[in-house]
């Protein structure tokens, strides 16, 4: 297991040695790496398949469809909204 | 006045072609309602246009298609979609906590939204992705201390079930021409 160095301010140290004091952890290297895995729990992950994506520049291009005066497209599909969202619903 | 927005609405109100647009336009264009609407209709509305777009089934303007046809297919339904929800004069409501569920001796953290539909399924004659929405409007009253005085939608199922929804629930689903026909517009 590769180990890591790691700084940290005055402030946050006073905070782990109190929930170490408080008896939440043994250790501060126990205290960092549990609150640090909780942490990477609640973080979505990239996954293999999803391509790169420049979101940057999405969303530079959203702001401006958003500034534009008029904004809609036309859908050339025979159903009408609520049937198109009946069908994501799985009722036909 | 909060009204709840389910997806056929923001999707009608951008095609062009669709038999309510009008309507829905001008609905979504007063400004002395609030609006809101849930994560899951992102999902919904993003799923539904990558689907049009799949089959050819979608066009947009010529200034649009400029602006983003260089880009890979999944950043340009995401364009579509936030570019949608950003022209809206809407609120999505943010995931309001976790909720702690056990099954078999075992504790889970669940998404409150889930915990809520799953709550609702047994008094609800709903599918699972119409109990979410509906979870999803009834939320609005952790962020706001009220409750949506509307939950506007063209869905015929969700409306064939409005008395129920209200019995139970005490939301009122409503279509777009009779809000339009309530608030005189």
């Amino acid at each position: 297991m590769p180990t890591i160095p790691l700084r940290i301010d005055d402030v946050d140290l006073k905070k782990i040695d109190n929930l170490i004091k408080k008896g939440r952890y043994k250790n501060r290297s126990q205290a960092i790496k549990k609150l640090l895995l909780d942490k990477l729990q609640q973080e979505t992950l990239p996954f293999e398949w999803q391509e790169d994506s420049d979101e940057e520049s999405r969303i530079k291009i959203v702001n401006k469809l958003i500034s534009m005066e008029n904004f809609s497209f036309s859908s050339n599909s025979t159903k009408s909204s609520e049937d198109l969202i009946g069908e994501e619903r799985e009722r036909y | 006045m909060i009204i709840y927005l389910d997806t056929n609405i923001i999707l009608s109100h951008f095609d062009k072609t669709d038999h309510f647009h009008l309507q829905n336009k001008n609905l979504l264009d007063q400004n002395d309602i609030t609006y809101v609407t849930g994560f899951i209709t992102i999902v919904e509305f993003g799923s539904v246009i990558a689907r049009l777009w799949k089959n050819n089934q979608i066009q947009f303007s010529n200034e649009l298609n400029k602006l983003i046809h260089k880009l890979p297919e999944h950043d340009q339904i995401k364009i579509i979609t936030e570019t949608c929800f950003g022209r809206l004069n809407l609120s999505i409501l943010p995931a309001s906590g976790l909720e702690k569920i056990i099954i078999n001796k075992k504790e889970y953290l669940v998404e409150n939204s889930f915990t809520l539909a799953y709550e609702l399924g047994s008094y609800l004659n709903l599918r699972t992705l119409d109990l979410i929405q509906i979870a999803s409007a009834m939320k609005v009253k952790h962020f706001t201390n009220f409750n949506v005085d509307y939950f506007l939608t063209n869905d015929k199922n969700i409306l064939n079930n409005a008395q129920i929804i209200r019995k139970n629930i005490k939301i009122i689903p409503i279509s777009s021409i009779e809000l339009i026909l309530i608030l005189k517009i």
